[in-house]
Protein backbone atom coordinates (compact mmCIF):
# COMPACT_ATOMS: atom_id res chain seq x y z
CA UNK A 1 0.00 0.00 0.00
CA UNK A 2 1.61 3.60 -1.01
CA UNK A 3 0.56 5.98 1.33
CA UNK A 4 1.59 9.72 1.46
CA UNK A 5 2.74 10.68 5.10
CA UNK A 6 1.31 14.21 5.43
CA UNK A 7 -1.25 16.09 3.64
CA UNK A 8 -3.72 18.82 5.27
CA UNK A 9 -7.66 19.95 4.42
CA UNK A 10 -9.27 22.97 5.40
CA UNK A 11 -12.24 24.52 4.72
CA UNK A 12 -10.67 28.38 4.76
CA UNK A 13 -13.80 30.12 3.39
CA UNK A 14 -15.45 30.89 6.62
CA UNK A 15 -13.14 30.00 9.10
CA UNK A 16 -9.67 32.22 8.22
CA UNK A 17 -8.86 33.21 11.77
CA UNK A 18 -8.52 29.81 12.53
CA UNK A 19 -5.60 29.75 9.85
CA UNK A 20 -3.01 31.90 11.59
CA UNK A 21 0.31 30.80 10.15
CA UNK A 22 -1.11 31.53 6.33
CA UNK A 23 1.30 34.74 5.72
CA UNK A 24 1.07 37.10 2.75
CA UNK A 25 3.21 34.05 1.21
CA UNK A 26 0.64 31.57 1.00
CA UNK A 27 -1.76 33.42 -0.31
CA UNK A 28 -2.33 30.46 -2.88
CA UNK A 29 -3.39 28.43 0.28
CA UNK A 30 -6.55 30.65 1.19
CA UNK A 31 -9.13 28.66 -0.48
CA UNK A 32 -10.59 25.23 0.41
CA UNK A 33 -8.82 22.39 -0.05
CA UNK A 34 -10.70 18.58 0.45
CA UNK A 35 -10.70 15.78 0.09
CA UNK A 36 -12.66 15.67 -3.64
CA UNK A 37 -9.46 17.63 -4.45
CA UNK A 38 -6.92 15.45 -3.22
CA UNK A 39 -8.56 11.95 -4.48
CA UNK A 40 -7.84 12.47 -8.42
CA UNK A 41 -3.86 13.75 -7.03
CA UNK A 42 -3.72 10.46 -5.47
CA UNK A 43 -4.72 8.32 -8.67
CA UNK A 44 -2.54 10.60 -10.99
CA UNK A 45 0.56 9.23 -8.85
CA UNK A 46 -0.87 5.40 -8.35
CA UNK A 47 -0.96 6.00 -4.30
CA UNK A 48 -3.39 4.43 -2.09
CA UNK A 49 -4.34 6.39 1.04
CA UNK A 50 -3.04 9.41 3.58
CA UNK A 51 -2.60 10.56 6.55
CA UNK A 52 -4.20 14.45 7.06
CA UNK A 53 -2.49 16.12 9.52
CA UNK A 54 -3.44 18.71 11.77
CA UNK A 55 -3.56 22.55 10.06
CA UNK A 56 -5.03 24.13 13.45
CA UNK A 57 -3.80 24.47 17.05
CA UNK A 58 -7.74 23.81 18.54
CA UNK A 59 -9.74 20.24 19.55
CA UNK A 60 -12.67 20.98 16.35
CA UNK A 61 -9.64 20.43 14.45
CA UNK A 62 -9.32 16.65 15.35
CA UNK A 63 -13.01 16.32 14.83
CA UNK A 64 -13.68 17.81 11.27
CA UNK A 65 -10.61 15.43 9.98
CA UNK A 66 -12.43 12.56 11.69
CA UNK A 67 -15.36 13.54 10.01
CA UNK A 68 -13.50 13.28 6.67
CA UNK A 69 -11.78 10.16 7.56
CA UNK A 70 -14.67 8.52 8.06
CA UNK A 71 -16.40 9.12 4.56
CA UNK A 72 -13.40 9.29 2.74
CA UNK A 73 -12.02 5.90 2.93
CA UNK A 74 -8.45 6.87 1.23
CA UNK A 75 -7.78 9.04 4.56
CA UNK A 76 -6.02 6.14 6.46
CA UNK A 77 -5.47 8.20 9.65
CA UNK A 78 -5.84 11.67 11.67
CA UNK A 79 -2.96 13.79 12.98
CA UNK A 80 -4.98 15.53 15.69
CA UNK A 81 -3.98 18.30 18.19
CA UNK A 82 -4.52 18.65 21.56
CA UNK A 83 -2.72 20.93 24.32
CA UNK A 84 -0.17 18.52 25.65
CA UNK A 85 1.01 21.18 28.31
CA UNK A 86 -2.86 21.00 29.90
CA UNK A 87 -2.65 19.45 32.89
CA UNK A 88 -5.90 18.28 32.59
CA UNK A 89 -4.98 16.35 29.28
CA UNK A 90 -5.74 13.29 30.50
CA UNK A 91 -9.30 13.92 30.13
CA UNK A 92 -8.99 15.12 26.40
CA UNK A 93 -6.78 11.93 25.28
CA UNK A 94 -9.90 9.68 26.82
CA UNK A 95 -12.65 11.54 24.76
CA UNK A 96 -10.52 10.14 21.56
CA UNK A 97 -9.69 6.49 22.81
CA UNK A 98 -12.53 5.12 20.35
CA UNK A 99 -11.46 6.74 17.69
CA UNK A 100 -9.37 4.19 15.51
CA UNK A 101 -8.64 6.73 13.08
CA UNK A 102 -6.85 9.22 15.53
CA UNK A 103 -3.01 8.30 14.79
CA UNK A 104 -1.59 10.51 16.28
CA UNK A 105 -0.65 13.75 17.74
CA UNK A 106 0.92 17.29 16.82
CA UNK A 107 2.05 20.46 18.59
CA UNK A 108 3.75 23.41 16.37
CA UNK A 109 7.10 23.14 18.33
CA UNK A 110 8.42 24.70 15.70
CA UNK A 111 6.06 28.05 16.24
CA UNK A 112 7.03 28.37 19.98
CA UNK A 113 9.64 31.30 20.87
CA UNK A 114 10.76 28.93 23.55
CA UNK A 115 13.30 27.35 21.92
CA UNK A 116 13.90 24.30 24.92
CA UNK A 117 9.89 23.79 24.30
CA UNK A 118 9.91 20.58 23.26
CA UNK A 119 12.08 19.48 26.48
CA UNK A 120 9.90 21.52 29.31
CA UNK A 121 8.68 19.47 31.90
CA UNK A 122 4.64 20.28 31.03
CA UNK A 123 5.02 18.79 27.34
CA UNK A 124 7.47 16.05 27.97
CA UNK A 125 4.66 14.75 30.77
CA UNK A 126 1.68 15.38 28.20
CA UNK A 127 3.97 13.75 25.25
CA UNK A 128 4.46 10.85 28.28
CA UNK A 129 1.05 9.56 28.07
CA UNK A 130 0.16 9.52 24.41
CA UNK A 131 2.08 5.87 24.84
CA UNK A 132 -0.94 4.09 26.65
CA UNK A 133 -3.33 5.78 24.05
CA UNK A 134 -1.65 3.96 21.32
CA UNK A 135 -1.04 7.50 19.75
CA UNK A 136 1.90 8.69 17.98
CA UNK A 137 3.28 12.24 17.96
CA UNK A 138 4.62 14.46 14.70
CA UNK A 139 7.66 16.49 16.13
CA UNK A 140 6.89 19.77 13.64
CA UNK A 141 10.87 21.23 14.07
CA UNK A 142 12.80 23.80 12.24
CA UNK A 143 16.60 23.13 12.81
CA UNK A 144 16.95 25.13 16.23
CA UNK A 145 14.65 22.77 17.99
CA UNK A 146 16.20 19.60 17.27
CA UNK A 147 18.68 19.36 20.82
CA UNK A 148 15.50 19.81 22.43
CA UNK A 149 13.67 17.23 20.87
CA UNK A 150 16.23 14.82 20.82
CA UNK A 151 16.03 15.56 25.11
CA UNK A 152 12.56 14.79 24.79
CA UNK A 153 13.09 11.49 22.90
CA UNK A 154 15.30 10.46 25.57
CA UNK A 155 12.74 11.23 27.77
CA UNK A 156 10.75 8.60 26.14
CA UNK A 157 12.23 5.70 24.68
CA UNK A 158 9.17 3.48 23.76
CA UNK A 159 7.06 6.74 22.17
CA UNK A 160 7.46 6.75 18.68
CA UNK A 161 8.00 10.20 17.15
CA UNK A 162 8.26 10.98 13.29
CA UNK A 163 10.02 14.39 12.63
CA UNK A 164 7.85 16.36 9.71
CA UNK A 165 9.63 17.91 6.69
CA UNK A 166 12.73 16.57 7.82
CA UNK A 167 13.11 19.29 10.52
CA UNK A 168 13.58 22.22 7.87
CA UNK A 169 16.62 23.04 6.65
CA UNK A 170 17.26 25.97 5.02
CA UNK A 171 17.51 24.57 1.17
CA UNK A 172 17.25 28.16 -0.14
CA UNK A 173 20.27 29.48 1.18
CA UNK A 174 22.43 25.92 1.07
CA UNK A 175 22.39 25.26 4.69
CA UNK A 176 23.37 21.76 5.83
CA UNK A 177 25.18 21.92 9.39
CA UNK A 178 24.11 21.95 12.20
CA UNK A 179 21.17 20.43 10.79
CA UNK A 180 22.96 17.18 9.92
CA UNK A 181 24.44 16.93 12.53
CA UNK A 182 21.72 16.76 15.03
CA UNK A 183 19.50 15.03 13.25
CA UNK A 184 21.49 12.23 13.00
CA UNK A 185 22.27 12.57 16.69
CA UNK A 186 18.28 12.11 16.75
CA UNK A 187 18.00 9.13 14.57
CA UNK A 188 20.00 7.54 16.92
CA UNK A 189 17.50 6.87 18.42
CA UNK A 190 15.43 3.83 17.56
CA UNK A 191 11.95 5.55 18.10
CA UNK A 192 12.14 8.24 15.67
CA UNK A 193 10.93 8.31 12.57
CA UNK A 194 11.47 10.73 9.37
CA UNK A 195 8.91 12.28 6.91
CA UNK A 196 10.49 12.93 3.50
CA UNK A 197 7.82 16.09 3.18
CA UNK A 198 7.70 19.77 2.48
CA UNK A 199 11.35 19.65 1.16
CA UNK A 200 10.10 21.81 -2.00
CA UNK A 201 9.15 24.26 0.39
CA UNK A 202 12.30 24.81 2.00
CA UNK A 203 13.74 25.56 -1.53
CA UNK A 204 13.90 29.02 -3.04
CA UNK A 205 10.13 28.82 -4.84
CA UNK A 206 11.15 30.45 -7.92
CA UNK A 207 14.40 29.20 -8.15
CA UNK A 208 14.57 25.26 -7.37
CA UNK A 209 16.35 22.09 -8.89
CA UNK A 210 15.62 19.04 -7.55
CA UNK A 211 19.69 18.43 -7.50
CA UNK A 212 19.35 20.65 -4.83
CA UNK A 213 17.26 18.19 -2.36
CA UNK A 214 19.99 15.23 -3.03
CA UNK A 215 22.39 16.01 -0.33
CA UNK A 216 19.56 16.57 2.27
CA UNK A 217 17.31 13.55 1.48
CA UNK A 218 21.09 11.59 0.94
CA UNK A 219 21.89 12.46 4.51
CA UNK A 220 18.31 11.62 6.08
CA UNK A 221 18.18 8.41 5.05
CA UNK A 222 21.64 7.24 6.02
CA UNK A 223 20.80 8.76 8.97
CA UNK A 224 17.59 6.70 9.49
CA UNK A 225 18.41 3.98 7.14
CA UNK A 226 15.46 2.66 4.78
CA UNK A 227 12.87 1.41 7.86
CA UNK A 228 12.31 4.60 9.72
CA UNK A 229 11.93 7.20 6.40
CA UNK A 230 8.46 7.89 4.43
CA UNK A 231 7.30 10.18 1.72
CA UNK A 232 4.75 12.77 2.51
CA UNK A 233 3.90 15.69 -0.04
CA UNK A 234 2.63 18.13 2.41
CA UNK A 235 -0.12 18.78 0.17
CA UNK A 236 -1.68 21.38 -0.42
CA UNK A 237 1.19 23.65 0.93
CA UNK A 238 3.22 22.01 -1.79
CA UNK A 239 1.49 23.97 -4.62
CA UNK A 240 2.89 27.15 -3.56
CA UNK A 241 5.75 26.26 -5.12
CA UNK A 242 5.02 23.11 -7.39
CA UNK A 243 1.74 20.72 -8.11
CA UNK A 244 1.21 17.65 -6.56
CA UNK A 245 2.57 14.76 -9.22
CA UNK A 246 5.97 17.20 -9.61
CA UNK A 247 6.26 17.23 -5.87
CA UNK A 248 5.67 13.06 -5.23
CA UNK A 249 7.51 12.90 -8.44
CA UNK A 250 10.75 14.93 -6.70
CA UNK A 251 11.00 12.10 -4.07
CA UNK A 252 9.93 8.70 -6.27
CA UNK A 253 12.86 10.33 -8.91
CA UNK A 254 15.89 10.28 -6.01
CA UNK A 255 14.30 7.12 -4.94
CA UNK A 256 15.38 4.92 -8.34
CA UNK A 257 18.47 4.63 -6.92
CA UNK A 258 16.90 2.52 -4.09
CA UNK A 259 16.38 -1.66 -4.07
CA UNK A 260 12.30 -2.20 -4.80
CA UNK A 261 11.91 -3.81 -1.08
CA UNK A 262 13.93 0.05 0.20
CA UNK A 263 11.26 2.05 -2.20
CA UNK A 264 8.35 -0.25 -0.95
CA UNK A 265 9.26 0.95 2.74
CA UNK A 266 9.71 4.86 2.05
CA UNK A 267 6.18 4.50 -0.03
CA UNK A 268 4.17 3.14 2.04
CA UNK A 269 5.31 -0.22 4.39
CA UNK A 270 6.81 1.99 7.32
CA UNK A 271 3.90 5.08 7.11
CA UNK A 272 1.60 2.01 7.76
CA UNK A 273 3.71 0.50 10.31
CA UNK A 274 4.69 3.54 11.76
CA UNK A 275 1.19 5.05 12.42
CA UNK A 276 -0.71 1.54 12.13
CA UNK A 277 -2.65 1.83 9.19
CA UNK A 278 -5.36 -0.46 8.86
CA UNK A 279 -5.74 -1.38 4.43
CA UNK A 280 -9.48 -1.61 4.92
CA UNK A 281 -9.76 -1.69 0.92
CA UNK A 282 -6.64 -3.71 0.39
CA UNK B 1 21.22 57.92 18.13
CA UNK B 2 18.84 59.53 15.79
CA UNK B 3 17.85 62.86 17.67
CA UNK B 4 19.30 65.82 19.36
CA UNK B 5 20.82 64.10 22.73
CA UNK B 6 21.70 66.70 25.59
CA UNK B 7 25.21 66.08 26.44
CA UNK B 8 25.35 66.04 29.90
CA UNK B 9 22.78 63.93 30.60
CA UNK B 10 24.38 61.48 28.05
CA UNK B 11 27.43 61.27 30.25
CA UNK B 12 25.32 60.66 33.20
CA UNK B 13 23.05 58.19 31.67
CA UNK B 14 26.44 56.42 30.61
CA UNK B 15 27.43 56.80 34.25
CA UNK B 16 24.99 55.54 35.62
CA UNK B 17 25.01 52.25 33.45
CA UNK B 18 28.30 51.51 35.01
CA UNK B 19 27.39 51.48 38.18
CA UNK B 20 23.90 49.53 37.64
CA UNK B 21 26.81 47.17 36.21
CA UNK B 22 26.46 47.42 32.17
CA UNK B 23 29.88 47.20 31.06
CA UNK B 24 29.55 46.80 27.61
CA UNK B 25 28.68 50.17 25.07
CA UNK B 26 28.40 50.06 21.31
CA UNK B 27 28.60 53.05 19.17
CA UNK B 28 29.65 54.02 15.63
CA UNK B 29 30.78 56.92 13.56
CA UNK B 30 27.83 56.62 11.86
CA UNK B 31 25.74 57.83 14.78
CA UNK B 32 25.04 61.49 15.04
CA UNK B 33 28.02 61.97 12.60
CA UNK B 34 30.24 61.06 14.93
CA UNK B 35 29.29 63.14 17.33
CA UNK B 36 28.19 59.84 19.33
CA UNK B 37 31.67 58.77 19.86
CA UNK B 38 32.84 61.95 21.46
CA UNK B 39 30.03 62.06 23.53
CA UNK B 40 30.99 58.56 24.95
CA UNK B 41 34.68 59.30 24.76
CA UNK B 42 33.73 61.94 27.28
CA UNK B 43 31.98 59.91 29.47
CA UNK B 44 34.10 57.11 29.77
CA UNK B 45 37.27 59.13 30.13
CA UNK B 46 38.80 58.41 33.52
CA UNK B 47 37.22 55.39 33.89
CA UNK B 48 39.48 52.29 33.97
CA UNK B 49 39.57 50.60 30.44
CA UNK B 50 39.64 47.21 31.79
CA UNK B 51 36.26 47.78 33.15
CA UNK B 52 34.35 47.82 30.36
CA UNK B 53 33.63 46.39 27.26
CA UNK B 54 33.87 48.77 23.68
CA UNK B 55 33.03 48.00 20.62
CA UNK B 56 32.60 50.16 17.57
CA UNK B 57 32.08 50.15 13.79
CA UNK B 58 33.91 50.92 10.63
CA UNK B 59 32.30 51.31 6.91
CA UNK B 60 29.75 53.69 7.64
CA UNK B 61 29.80 56.89 8.01
CA UNK B 62 27.70 59.95 7.22
CA UNK B 63 28.98 63.25 4.82
CA UNK B 64 28.43 67.05 5.46
CA UNK B 65 25.12 66.73 3.91
CA UNK B 66 23.98 64.16 6.25
CA UNK B 67 24.03 61.33 3.51
CA UNK B 68 25.00 57.60 4.32
CA UNK B 69 28.36 57.22 2.97
CA UNK B 70 29.73 53.48 2.26
CA UNK B 71 33.55 52.96 2.38
CA UNK B 72 34.75 49.16 3.27
CA UNK B 73 37.95 49.83 1.52
CA UNK B 74 41.50 48.39 3.47
CA UNK B 75 42.95 52.32 3.64
CA UNK B 76 39.01 53.59 5.45
CA UNK B 77 39.04 50.97 7.75
CA UNK B 78 42.45 51.57 9.11
CA UNK B 79 41.98 55.06 9.19
CA UNK B 80 38.62 54.71 10.84
CA UNK B 81 39.76 53.01 13.89
CA UNK B 82 42.49 55.21 13.98
CA UNK B 83 40.20 58.17 14.21
CA UNK B 84 37.29 56.30 16.84
CA UNK B 85 40.14 55.64 18.99
CA UNK B 86 40.40 59.46 19.35
CA UNK B 87 37.17 60.47 19.26
CA UNK B 88 36.64 58.12 22.27
CA UNK B 89 40.03 58.39 23.70
CA UNK B 90 41.13 54.73 23.56
CA UNK B 91 43.83 52.81 21.84
CA UNK B 92 42.17 49.06 21.75
CA UNK B 93 38.37 47.76 21.22
CA UNK B 94 37.24 44.97 22.28
CA UNK B 95 34.88 44.41 19.19
CA UNK B 96 34.67 46.32 15.80
CA UNK B 97 31.59 45.43 13.58
CA UNK B 98 31.10 46.12 9.90
CA UNK B 99 28.50 48.54 9.18
CA UNK B 100 25.00 48.38 7.36
CA UNK B 101 26.98 46.77 4.47
CA UNK B 102 23.18 46.04 2.59
CA UNK B 103 23.05 49.62 2.64
CA UNK B 104 22.65 51.26 -1.26
CA UNK B 105 21.38 48.31 -2.56
CA UNK B 106 23.74 45.90 -1.43
CA UNK B 107 26.06 47.30 -3.88
CA UNK B 108 28.79 47.41 -1.50
CA UNK B 109 28.00 44.00 0.35
CA UNK B 110 30.98 41.47 -1.75
CA UNK B 111 33.45 44.49 -0.90
CA UNK B 112 32.89 44.61 3.00
CA UNK B 113 32.80 40.71 3.00
CA UNK B 114 36.31 40.29 1.30
CA UNK B 115 38.67 43.52 1.66
CA UNK B 116 36.58 45.15 4.65
CA UNK B 117 36.75 41.86 6.33
CA UNK B 118 39.86 40.80 5.66
CA UNK B 119 41.55 44.07 6.83
CA UNK B 120 40.00 43.99 10.02
CA UNK B 121 40.91 40.22 10.96
CA UNK B 122 44.12 41.74 10.36
CA UNK B 123 43.59 44.89 13.06
CA UNK B 124 42.92 41.76 15.19
CA UNK B 125 45.77 39.54 14.21
CA UNK B 126 48.11 43.27 15.01
CA UNK B 127 46.70 43.04 18.38
CA UNK B 128 44.58 46.22 17.89
CA UNK B 129 41.46 44.98 18.48
CA UNK B 130 40.03 42.28 20.24
CA UNK B 131 36.57 40.73 17.68
CA UNK B 132 35.02 41.03 14.36
CA UNK B 133 31.68 40.75 13.64
CA UNK B 134 29.15 42.58 11.47
CA UNK B 135 26.62 44.41 12.42
CA UNK B 136 23.64 44.73 9.65
CA UNK B 137 19.72 43.52 9.18
CA UNK B 138 19.01 41.22 6.08
CA UNK B 139 18.21 37.64 7.73
CA UNK B 140 19.77 35.88 4.33
CA UNK B 141 23.07 37.75 4.21
CA UNK B 142 23.31 36.80 8.31
CA UNK B 143 22.96 32.91 7.25
CA UNK B 144 25.72 33.19 4.50
CA UNK B 145 28.10 35.07 6.97
CA UNK B 146 27.47 33.02 9.75
CA UNK B 147 27.92 29.87 8.09
CA UNK B 148 30.42 30.75 5.46
CA UNK B 149 33.17 33.30 7.63
CA UNK B 150 35.55 33.63 9.75
CA UNK B 151 33.77 35.79 12.42
CA UNK B 152 33.44 36.10 16.10
CA UNK B 153 30.44 37.73 16.87
CA UNK B 154 27.18 38.91 15.22
CA UNK B 155 25.34 42.12 16.30
CA UNK B 156 21.95 41.57 14.83
CA UNK B 157 19.09 44.26 15.31
CA UNK B 158 15.21 43.88 15.29
CA UNK B 159 14.77 40.15 14.71
CA UNK B 160 13.90 39.27 18.23
CA UNK B 161 11.11 41.26 19.45
CA UNK B 162 7.63 41.19 20.11
CA UNK B 163 6.60 41.30 15.98
CA UNK B 164 9.93 39.28 14.38
CA UNK B 165 11.65 36.49 16.14
CA UNK B 166 14.08 35.15 13.11
CA UNK B 167 16.98 35.34 15.27
CA UNK B 168 16.18 32.02 16.37
CA UNK B 169 16.87 30.45 12.86
CA UNK B 170 20.29 32.19 13.26
CA UNK B 171 21.65 30.73 17.23
CA UNK B 172 21.85 26.72 16.14
CA UNK B 173 24.40 28.20 12.89
CA UNK B 174 25.71 30.57 14.90
CA UNK B 175 26.65 28.09 17.88
CA UNK B 176 27.82 25.08 15.46
CA UNK B 177 30.70 27.88 13.95
CA UNK B 178 31.56 29.10 17.72
CA UNK B 179 30.26 32.96 16.96
CA UNK B 180 28.72 35.12 19.94
CA UNK B 181 25.16 36.78 18.95
CA UNK B 182 24.00 40.30 20.27
CA UNK B 183 20.50 40.99 20.31
CA UNK B 184 20.07 44.80 19.73
CA UNK B 185 16.90 46.77 18.99
CA UNK B 186 14.22 45.61 21.70
CA UNK B 187 12.23 48.33 20.49
CA UNK B 188 12.48 47.63 17.22
CA UNK B 189 13.55 50.91 16.39
CA UNK B 190 10.65 52.69 18.00
CA UNK B 191 7.68 50.37 16.76
CA UNK B 192 6.92 49.35 20.11
CA UNK B 193 6.79 52.25 21.99
CA UNK B 194 3.48 54.30 22.84
CA UNK B 195 4.77 57.38 20.53
CA UNK B 196 5.78 55.16 17.61
CA UNK B 197 8.72 55.02 15.72
CA UNK B 198 10.11 58.20 13.71
CA UNK B 199 9.32 59.58 10.51
CA UNK B 200 12.50 57.93 9.03
CA UNK B 201 10.95 54.68 9.94
CA UNK B 202 9.96 52.80 6.47
CA UNK B 203 6.53 51.44 8.59
CA UNK B 204 3.61 52.73 6.44
CA UNK B 205 0.64 53.95 7.85
CA UNK B 206 -1.31 50.88 8.12
CA UNK B 207 1.91 49.29 9.57
CA UNK B 208 1.74 51.94 11.87
CA UNK B 209 -1.66 51.69 12.53
CA UNK B 210 -1.32 48.07 13.79
CA UNK B 211 1.55 48.62 16.11
CA UNK B 212 -0.68 51.63 17.42
CA UNK B 213 -3.70 49.04 18.57
CA UNK B 214 -0.74 46.94 20.06
CA UNK B 215 0.61 49.88 22.03
CA UNK B 216 -3.54 51.10 22.50
CA UNK B 217 -3.90 47.23 24.02
CA UNK B 218 -1.24 47.27 26.33
CA UNK B 219 -2.30 50.60 27.99
CA UNK B 220 -6.03 49.21 28.49
CA UNK B 221 -4.31 46.60 30.66
CA UNK B 222 -2.26 48.65 32.45
CA UNK B 223 1.18 49.36 30.94
CA UNK B 224 3.20 50.32 27.95
CA UNK B 225 4.05 48.25 25.26
CA UNK B 226 7.84 49.13 25.92
CA UNK B 227 7.56 47.27 29.01
CA UNK B 228 6.50 44.15 27.44
CA UNK B 229 9.12 44.60 24.80
CA UNK B 230 12.10 44.90 26.83
CA UNK B 231 11.29 42.44 29.03
CA UNK B 232 10.51 39.84 25.57
CA UNK B 233 13.31 41.07 24.24
CA UNK B 234 15.86 40.46 27.34
CA UNK B 235 14.41 37.59 28.54
CA UNK B 236 14.94 34.46 26.65
CA UNK B 237 17.59 32.52 27.98
CA UNK B 238 19.08 31.49 24.65
CA UNK B 239 19.98 34.56 23.98
CA UNK B 240 22.28 36.10 26.95
CA UNK B 241 22.91 39.63 25.86
CA UNK B 242 20.82 42.07 24.44
CA UNK B 243 21.42 45.59 23.95
CA UNK B 244 19.62 48.40 23.91
CA UNK B 245 20.50 52.69 23.63
CA UNK B 246 18.90 55.71 25.28
CA UNK B 247 20.45 58.82 25.89
CA UNK B 248 18.43 59.46 29.20
CA UNK B 249 19.32 57.89 32.76
CA UNK B 250 15.37 57.96 33.98
CA UNK B 251 14.51 55.63 30.71
CA UNK B 252 17.51 53.34 31.98
CA UNK B 253 16.98 52.84 35.38
CA UNK B 254 13.09 52.10 33.64
CA UNK B 255 14.40 49.68 31.58
CA UNK B 256 16.45 47.81 34.04
CA UNK B 257 13.39 48.19 36.56
CA UNK B 258 11.44 46.25 33.91
CA UNK B 259 14.04 43.75 32.84
CA UNK B 260 13.94 42.58 36.76
CA UNK B 261 10.31 41.51 36.23
CA UNK B 262 9.61 38.26 34.19
CA UNK B 263 7.59 38.75 30.98
CA UNK B 264 3.60 37.31 31.16
CA UNK B 265 3.37 35.32 28.15
CA UNK B 266 0.29 35.36 28.13
CA UNK B 267 0.24 39.64 27.02
CA UNK B 268 3.07 38.64 24.82
CA UNK B 269 0.58 35.88 22.70
CA UNK B 270 -2.10 38.84 23.10
CA UNK B 271 0.15 41.58 21.59
CA UNK B 272 1.85 39.10 18.98
CA UNK B 273 -1.15 38.23 17.65
CA UNK B 274 -2.39 41.71 17.30
CA UNK B 275 1.26 42.10 15.79
CA UNK B 276 0.73 39.10 13.21
CA UNK B 277 -0.27 41.08 10.07
CA UNK B 278 3.57 42.24 10.35
CA UNK B 279 5.36 39.16 12.12
CA UNK B 280 8.62 38.65 10.41
CA UNK B 281 8.13 41.74 7.82
CA UNK B 282 11.75 42.89 6.45
CA UNK B 283 11.85 46.67 7.46
CA UNK B 284 15.28 47.58 6.12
Amino acid sequence: MKIDSHQHFWKFLGNEKDYVWMMDEYSLLKTNFGPEDLAPLLNLVDFDGTVAVQAREMPKENDYLLALAKKFDFIKGVVGWLDLCDPKIENDLERYDHQPKLKGLRMLIHDRLDLEFASSPNHVRGVGLLERHGLTYDLLLKPQHIRASTVLVDHLPNQKFVIDHIAKPDIKMGLFEPWGKEIAALAERPNVYCKLSSLITQADWNNWSEEQFEPYLDHVLESFGPSRVMIGSDWPVCTCVTDYVTTMGMITRWAAKLSDTERMLLFGDNCVHFYCLEGSSL
Amino acid sequence: MFHEVDETEAIATVHAALETGINYFDVAPAYGGTRSETVLGKALKGIDRSSYVLSTKVGKYIDNNGQDKLDYSRKQIRLSIKESGKRLGVDYFDIIYIHDIEYHDRRYTELALSEGLDAVQELKNEGRIGSVGFGIYPIDLWKRILSTLPIDLALVHNHYCLNDNRILELLPIAREQGIGIINAAPYASGLLTNRGPSDWHPAGTEERAIFKKASDFCISQGFSISELAFQFSSQNPSIPTTMFSTADHRLLNQSLEWFEKPVDMGLVDQVRNILHPVKNKDWF
